[in-house]
Order: C-alpha cells, then sequence, then structure tokens
C-alpha cells in the first residue's frame, strides 16, 4: 500500500503549526476549507436597576428561551443547613408566586407546555423556561413572579424535604453515584462548601424563615444575569423585558465572594464496600486547576492525550488493547471560580481491581515523561477542527456568553482558548504534566467487594463506612 | 385563567393543524431522498445555519434479529464495527488476517474442550497457544484508529447505540469533513474486520455489569421484560446474557453481519450544510460499491395474546425499592400508538399528571412517578415506574397506580387533561426540531422503521386528533389488570 505523508490543509490552516512527521489518514484525501462560522448578533444591556441582560433573536421556530443566572450558591448556605440552597431553589418554583398557588403555577404551565425550572449547584443558581412564541407575554409574566414574588408555601417546603431524605435514603443504590460522591468528599474534604452533603439532620433543621432568607440574600436585579432567545425582534423584546422587570427594585444585599478552597491531606488507598457489587468502581486524583489558569490550555491538550477521547492513553490501553474495562477516563475539570478536580475514573470486574489500579497509575506517570508528535497531533487537531461545535447553535452561543459574563470571564474566551491550544508544543505538555500531575500526590477511592479482588487491599487501606 | 383557558381550548387546535402542516411543507422543500441501486437509502435534509452536518445510520438489525444462544451479537457487532476494517486500524492486514485464522482455531477448541469438560492440561496449553497468537495480532492492530481519525479531524461527538429493533451509527463532523465520513463510514459498514474481537468481548461484559448487574434499574428492567414477554425476543436484553457472550465467535459474529448489514437493510439520514448536487455524487462513489444483498428475514415469533396470566417478578439487592408495571400494547403503526402516548402523558407526564398528583403530591407515598409508552417495530409495552418515599412500600405504590388506571378506565378524561397533554406533546415535538442531530435521528428512525421519513410529522397530526372516547377506549383494550406485569426492587 502507498502511503503519502501529508498534513491535512484544515489541520495546516487551523492549526498554524508542526508536529513534525505526522502522518495523516485516510491517506490522499483533501478538505476544502470550512466556511467561517457567522457569529450571532447580540445585545448585551444594563437595566437602571443593575440587572444585565442578554437578548439574541433566532427566528427559525416559533420559540422563546429565557434564563436568568443568579449569583448565589450552595456554598453559601449555613454548614449546619446542608440542603438549604437546594430545597430554597426546588420550592422558588415549586410554592407559588405572586397570585399563582404552586398548584396553579403548574397547572398554568403544563397546560399549554411551557416549562420553567429552578436549580442551583455549589456556585452559580439558575430559573430557567421555554415557551411558543404566542404564550410568551404570560409566561414571562410567571417567571418574573417567580423571581420577585415567590411564596416558598410551607406544603411545597414539606414536599421538598420528604424529595431530599428520600435522596438521602437512596444515594448508596448505585455503585457510582457513591464513588463520585465520596471521592469528591474526601479530596476536598468532607466539610468543604464545594463537597459537603446533606444529612436527615441538617435537613430537619430548615424552616421556612430561611428559605426565605436565602433568597433574600441573594435574589436581587443586579445580582441577575437575565438571557432571551428565540422567535422575537430584539427592540420588542427589550422593551417587554424594561416593562417587566424594570421597575423590580430592590437594593442589593450580598454579591457573594469567593470561599477559597483548601485541599486537606488525605490517606493515599480509601476504599468503600459495596457487597453485591460485580465491578468495581475506581477514582483516583487530586486537587487540579480553574480555567482562568495560564495552564489550563495546556492541560486541556494534557487531558485528551491521557484519558479524553477515543485515542487517549486510557481508552488504548486499558479498553481497547486489554478490554479491562467499558468506562475509562482521565481529565481535568476545569471549573470556573474554585480549583477542578484531576480524576482518573475506571469500571472494572472485581478481580481484575488492583491490576487495573496499577495500569492507570502506570500511564498518569508515563505521560510526564513523553508524549509522542502523532497523540499531540490527534489531540490539538482534536480541539481545533471541532471548535465549530462550541458555536453550531444560538441556544449553545448565548448559554455560554451568560456563563461567561457571570463568571468574569472575557466573552471571547472561546477564541483564546483556540488560540492558547494552537501554541501548545509537547514540551509544554509533559511540563505542565510535570507541574500539575502528582503521582506521589495521588488519592485513590476503590469502591467494590474486597472478598473478589484480585489481591488483598494493603493493611493501611482507609476503610469508609457508608452512611445511611 | 379562565379566559386564557377558553382561548386555548377554542382557538389553538386550528393554529395547530395548519402550523403542522406548515411544518411539513417546509420539511419536504428541505428534504431529499435517494436510493443507490443496491437499495441503500438516504434522507438528506439541508439547514445551512452552521457549517456542520450530522450523519445516522440506521441498520434495521438489533437483538429481535438473534437467535436462540446468540443473545447481545447485534450489540458486540456495534462495537467491533469501531474496530477498523482492512484499511484503517491496520499496519498489515495480509499478515493480520492470517493470524486471526489461526486464533480463531485455537478459541474454538478452546470452547469445545471447556464444554466437553476436558482435561485442565490441555486447556491450559490451548490458552496459552491463544495468548501467544493474540499477542502477535495485537502487533499488527492501530488501536482507535476509527475513532482517532474522527476525533482529530473534529468530530462533535460519535457514537452508537443498539436496541431491540435498531443498530445506530452517528457522528457529527465539520462540514468540510463530509467525504471523510463517505469513505469511513461505508468502510466500516461494508469492510468491517472484526479485530480485537476478545478484548472486546471483555469489553461489552465490563458494559454488562454496569449497565445490568451493578443497576438495580437495569437489573429490574432486564428481569422484567424476561417475563413480560413469554417468545417474542423483546424478552432478551440487548446486551446479552452473560452465558451467551462466553460463546461468542469471530465467525458467528461475521455471519450475523453477513445476513444483516446489507444495503438495502440501511437508512441513512444526513441533516446539515450540504448540498444534495454535491453530496449525491459522494454517496454513488463510496456507497455505491457495496453489493446488494438480500435483505434478512427473521422469522421472529409473534407474542400470544395474554390472557388472565398475571406475572410478577421480584429483585432483591442492597437497594432501595422501585416499583414497575407494563401491558402489552400495539406497534408504532397502530392507530392506538398515539393515543397511548396521550394516555401516558395524562398518567405521568409532569407535575399535574394524575400519578404525580396524587402518589407525590397529595399521597406523598412516591418520590416520583414517570411512564413509557414504547411502540416500537413489533407490539410494544406501557411502562410505569414509582419510586416509593421512605417509609413506604411498593405494595402501596402498586394499589394507588392500579386505583388511577382503573379510574381513567372508567370515567373519561377531560377535555382540558386532553389539551395540555396535547400541548405538552406538541412543544416536546417542536423544541426536537431545534436539535440537527435528534432530527437526523427521527428522520433516520421513521425512514426505516415505517418506510417514510414524513409519518414523523404525520404521528404529530395523529395525536392533534386524539380525542377523550378514544382515551377511554384505549385504556380498556390494553390495560387489563389481569394481564398485567409487575417487577419490584427490594432490599435484601
Amino acid at each position: 500500500m502507498k502511503k503519502i505523508w501529508i498534513v491535512i490543509a484544515a489541520g495546516m490552516l487551523l492549526g498554524g503549526c508542526t508536529y513534525g512527521r505526522v502522518e495523516r489518514k485516510p491517506e490522499g484525501l483533501r478538505f476544502p476549507e470550512l466556511r467561517a462560522i457567522e457569529k450571532p448578533q447580540f445585545t448585551r444591556e444594563r437595566l437602571a436597576n443593575g440587572m444585565t441582560v442578554f437578548l439574541m433573536e433566532d427566528r427559525t421556530l416559533p420559540l422563546v428561551s429565557f434564563q436568568a443566572l443568579i449569583h448565589t450558591g450552595a456554598i453559601y448556605e449555613p454548614a449546619e443547613k446542608t440542603g438549604l440552597a437546594e430545597i430554597t431553589f426546588e420550592t422558588l418554583r415549586t410554592g407559588g408566586a405572586g397570585s399563582l398557588s404552586g398548584d396553579g403555577m403548574d397547572y398554568a404551565l403544563e397546560r399549554i407546555g411551557a416549562r420553567i425550572s429552578t436549580g442551583i449547584d455549589r456556585d452559580i443558581a439558575w430559573v430557567e423556561g421555554l415557551s411558543h412564541r404566542e404564550d410568551f407575554p404570560s409566561v414571562f409574566g410567571i417567571f418574573h413572579d417567580i423571581l420577585t414574588a415567590p411564596s416558598f408555601e410551607q406544603e411545597k417546603i414539606s414536599l421538598a424535604v420528604i424529595g431530599k431524605k428520600g435522596e438521602i435514603r437512596r444515594r448508596n443504590d448505585d455503585i457510582s453515584g457513591i464513588a463520585e460522591r465520596e471521592f469528591r468528599r474526601i479530596v476536598y474534604g468532607k466539610e468543604s462548601p464545594y463537597a459537603r452533603i446533606s444529612e436527615y439532620a441538617t435537613i430537619d433543621r430548615i424552616r421556612r424563615e430561611d428559605l426565605v432568607e436565602f433568597y433574600g440574600r441573594f435574589v436581587c436585579p443586579s445580582n441577575i444575569i437575565l438571557g432571551v432567545w428565540g422567535d422575537f425582534d430584539t427592540a420588542d423584546m427589550l422593551e417587554k423585558v424594561r416593562g417587566t422587570f424594570g421597575g423590580w427594585q430592590k437594593e442589593r444585599i450580598e454579591k457573594p465572594s469567593r470561599i477559597e478552597v483548601q485541599f486537606p491531606e488525605t490517606a493515599h488507598l480509601n476504599m468503600i464496600v459495596k457487597k453485591d457489587a460485580t465491578q468495581s468502581v475506581i477514582m483516583m486524583g487530586h486537587g487540579g486547576l480553574r480555567r482562568d489558569h495560564p495552564d489550563y490550555f495546556t492541560a486541556v491538550v494534557l487531558s485528551r492525550i491521557l484519558g479524553a477521547g477515543w485515542y487517549s492513553r486510557f481508552s488504548r490501553r486499558l479498553r481497547q488493547e486489554k478490554g479491562l474495562a467499558y468506562d475509562v477516563w482521565a481529565s481535568f475539570l476545569g471549573e470556573f471560580d474554585y480549583p477542578g478536580l484531576f480524576i482518573a475514573s475506571a469500571q472494572t470486574r472485581m478481580d481484575r481491581t488492583f491490576e487495573v489500579i496499577g495500569l492507570m497509575k502506570k500511564e498518569i506517570e508515563s505521560v510526564r515523561e513523553n508524549v509522542s508528535d502523532e497523540e499531540l497531533a490527534v489531540a490539538k487537531d482534536g480541539i481545533l477542527n471541532s471548535e465549530v461545535f462550541w458555536s453550531d447553535t444560538k441556544d449553545k452561543i448565548i448559554r455560554r456568553l451568560m456563563r461567561y459574563e457571570y463568571y468574569g470571564y472575557p466573552l471571547d474566551y472561546p477564541d483564546r482558548l483556540i488560540e492558547g491550544v494552537k501554541k501548545v508544543t509537547g514540551q509544554d505538555v509533559i511540563r505542565v504534566a510535570n507541574e500539575l500531575l502528582l503521582p506521589g500526590r495521588l488519592t485513590v477511592l476503590v469502591v467494590g467487594s474486597p472478598e473478589k479482588f484480585d489481591v488483598p487491599p494493603p493493611a493501611d487501606t482507609n476503610t469508609i463506612p457508608l452512611n445511611p | 385563567m379562565v379566559r386564557r383557558t377558553f382561548i386555548l381550548a377554542v382557538v389553538l387546535p386550528l393554529l395547530v393543524s395548519t402550523a403542522h402542516a406548515q411544518v411539513l411543507a417546509d420539511y419536504e422543500k428541505n428534504i431529499t431522498e435517494y436510493t443507490l441501486a443496491n437499495g441503500m437509502h438516504f434522507i438528506i435534509l439541508e439547514d445551512h445555519t452552521a457549517p456542520v452536518v450530522s450523519f445516522n445510520v440506521q441498520v434495521n438489525t438489533g437483538s429481535v434479529d438473534e437467535k436462540y444462544g446468540e443473545t447481545g451479537m447485534s450489540h458486540l457487532m456495534e462495537h467491533l464495527a469501531f474496530n477498523g476494517t482492512r484499511r484503517i486500524g491496520t499496519r498489515n492486514w495480509q499478515a493480520e488476517s492470517k493470524v486471526f485464522a489461526e486464533l480463531d482455531r485455537v478459541y474454538e477448541k478452546m470452547l469445545k474442550a471447556r464444554k466437553e469438560k476436558q482435561g485442565e492440561e490441555y486447556l491450559q496449553k490451548l490458552q496459552a497457544e491463544f495468548e501467544r497468537l493474540n499477542g502477535k495480532a495485537a502487533e499488527y492492530a492501530e488501536p482507535n484508529e476509527f475513532g482517532k481519525i474522527m476525533d482529530m479531524e473534529g468530530s462533535g461527538g460519535l457514537n452508537a447505540y443498539c436496541s431491540h429493533d435498531m443498530t445506530v451509527f452517528w457522528v457529527e463532523l465539520p462540514s468540510n469533513k463530509t467525504e471523510l465520513w463517505a469513505l469511513m463510514e461505508s468502510d466500516r459498514l461494508f469492510n468491517p474486520v472484526f479485530r480485537g474481537f476478545y478484548e472486546e468481548l471483555e469489553v461489552v461484559k465490563e458494559e454488562r455489569r454496569m449497565r445490568v448487574e451493578n443497576s438495580p434499574f437495569g437489573r429490574l428492567m432486564e428481569e422484567f421484560n424476561n417475563i413480560g414477554y413469554s417468545v417474542h425476543p423483546y424478552r432478551n436484553p440487548v446486551i446479552g446474557y452473560p452465558d451467551d457472550l462466553e460463546y461468542m465467535t469471530r465467525g458467528r459474529v461475521a455471519g450475523f453481519y453477513r445476513t444483516h448489514y446489507v444495503p438495502s437493510n440501511i437508512v441513512v439520514a444526513i441533516a446539515g450544510d450540504i448540498r444534495p448536487a454535491e453530496l449525491i455524487p459522494l454517496l454513488e462513489r463510496y456507497f455505491g460499491k457495496a453489493r446488494a444483498g438480500k435483505k434478512a428475514e427473521s422469522s421472529i415469533p409473534a407474542e400470544p395474546p395474554m390472557e388472565r396470566t398475571e406475572r410478577r417478578v421480584t429483585v432483591r439487592m442492597d437497594s432501595e425499592p422501585i416499583f414497575l408495571t407494563g401491558f402489552h400494547v400495539p406497534d408504532i403503526g397502530h392507530p392506538d400508538s398515539p393515543v397511548l402516548d396521550v394516555c401516558s402523558e395524562i398518567l405521568a407526564g409532569g407535575r399535574t399528571s394524575r400519578l404525580y398528583k396524587r402518589l407525590v403530591k397529595e399521597e406523598r407515598i412516591a418520590l416520583s412517578t414517570a411512564s413509557w409508552c414504547m411502540t416500537p417495530k413489533y407490539p410494544g409495552m406501557f411502562y410505569i415506574w414509582a419510586v416509593a418515599a421512605s417509609g413506604h412500600t411498593n405494595a402501596e405504590l402498586e394499589s394507588a397506580v392500579m386505583d388511577e388506571i382503573e379510574k381513567m378506565k372508567k370515567s373519561p378524561v377531560t377535555e382540558d387533561e386532553i389539551e395540555g397533554a396535547r400541548a405538552r406533546l406538541r412543544m416536546g415535538f417542536l423544541t426536537g426540531l431545534r436539535e440537527r442531530r435528534g432530527m437526523a435521528e427521527e428522520l433516520a428512525w421513521y425512514g426505516s422503521i415505517t418506510g417514510d421519513w414524513r409519518n414523523l410529522f404525520r404521528y404529530t397530526e395523529k395525536l392533534e386528533k386524539v380525542t377523550r372516547e378514544d382515551v377511554t377506549a384505549a385504556m380498556n383494550r390494553y390495560m387489563r389488570m389481569e394481564d398485567r406485569i409487575v417487577g419490584t426492587v427490594e432490599k435484601e
């Protein structure tokens, strides 16, 4: 077979760098230049009351979507009432608002197929929805009432409490869920606002006043970024938004400030017993970095080489070559506002557990020593050539813009990421792997049935009990 | 409130039926269909909003086509399709193929020896030989080359899945890589070599442990379908039984492949920034070469009617209780299918549904409820789930669920409930149109299973016409208590 050594035009065009002699397959195919993606117009306005507004027209379907991002998060709830943030945001939607009861609101929305939902994560909260263009005025009115005049009906609070307690009771049914939750608790520390979890006792301490207070502390115009996108005319919509929210006057009570992360010392090997499991879940890793870290771009490339994607070392070595796992990956999970984690994960049959742990560690160590031209090319081109998928729908674009605005990142962050990735060299990857991947500090968690392991767990293994 | 309800009830249905006709007319303009001489069919949807394309390949085969003792074969084949061809994924196909042949002979000897319980010493000898040859085969392989090329050229997602009915491969690429897709996809569909067979078998076993054995919900579904059907292959798990996986061989999978992966059994939907005039010559060049084969006719036994045969199964594991019940329903082409979707919406679609209102909001015996009316290629199943709140039992959930079903059978639902159900289904349909990948999937599915992609739009029109009487009739026709199937997870 005649092999031709070429660098594909599109790779050159986007990559603008050389990788040494990297063979491109299939041979002989040449691709036309990709037509540039049209950057959609959007409007960004600040209302007099401090609310930031993003608008983007999308006239393809008779739908209008909307989202409010609210500066708050579960990290701001009192530790002894862990679960308060989630219950507050659930009841914000279910507990009625304005003139509608909770049940009345369910009816008003579901009767016309419109949706409004709420949610809160550790450092961000949202109220969002979707309606038919014709129904938008009434749905937007309900959305306004949820943000400005929630009722927090006692009955729906107690329903949320039942739900939360049910979640606690069921949280050990699923072995992957156990691993993800407990790994985070080990690495951040179980008291950390970035990892702590609700218990029956913390839920039992929550009263309606706490919800009203939590809502009142954070939900105000100047803490909100509002986006509306869909089938409308921008000028009309801006007027509509002003008319709806412009009169909402509430002083900023608190702009939450960042809570710093301190990674605690951990035991190297941790184990949780799940008695009837046939497959163990392995997670290993340590503290990582924020997305504004100067080496983040390199860490993205490194993740691809090590454990994200079809050609990563984890996928090739553990899955393809050895058939040891279906689900196997390793990656730096970059958070916007606090250091994320480096995590490597695999699920494997019990009697190969420690063999897999050994292989995972070996890959993490070896990527600190060498990276081939081929690996670098696959990782970089993969990122650069797929950039178009970050912006192939308006929904993705506006949601992303709002996130950057929320976390105080530049709105052209994707362009900077692309520029950053283009410049990454093999030496950069090895340097960053040596600085950010710390084999000596890896925390390992295994969830499984130890009596079925390939080797008995070492004596210094830290066994973590599961409760409840 | 009252005024709005009135307006909706009277005006919207008219608006909506014109809207649906309009949507279909718009799609008619943007869709081109093309069939190659070998029978392979393409549905091409132009959408120039971004320079990307979604490709969705549906091979009309799945676990229903598996013979006794071969469960899991179609899913294993789906995995193996990623492992390359004579051209992709190898350093030297000629040498590699010779090793495959030797390796497979040794493996079949091993299976035979194990079955016949031959001496341990002989087995070990075979095992050593197997490992030597498998190591040799690995020297020729370029692991994950197919995925590597797609990744490198910018795929926005590359994956596949297998169901009882279908095997689906999908990928999204920047639109300038359309020819790459045609080359790679045609090669993998028509020249697979089942590379890495023995490792992939282990990967699938891991997938089974993850999805089924370690998952309360996964185990419940497997056991439920197993008793829910007595002869129809929907009773078998798509991923296969462990014992059947133990006896898979490359030769048997290759046989399955030859029977089912013929061009006339494949429908492809392509949605995105492409021009049919430029695309069709590529389709001819790359897919036209494949030899036309005879479309396989699997002999699939029909499920006998259930009459007064309530069936129950309990899975005991380290998990909180889960309740599942089901009733036999028809296939996608049956006129009752849209009616049953409306029934499902009224029963369990959202917070205003009957089950949510009663079990979660009022009686507080459940944390959540859900239903799914599965109407696939062959007669399907109407599933209803409920998850008990702390201190409540599956028995309580069952009695409340059955009571609500009885109520829906005895007295007609309200016009308001029908309107709400239709509105939610309509909005679900509209939002689905926004998703390029989802649209490609729907078009290919309707194209393949029902023979015409337009049925996707016709189906939503039928939903608009469902009446209260239809709902009562369908509830009585299908939800017979004496024929119910019940599955539960109980704590050990």
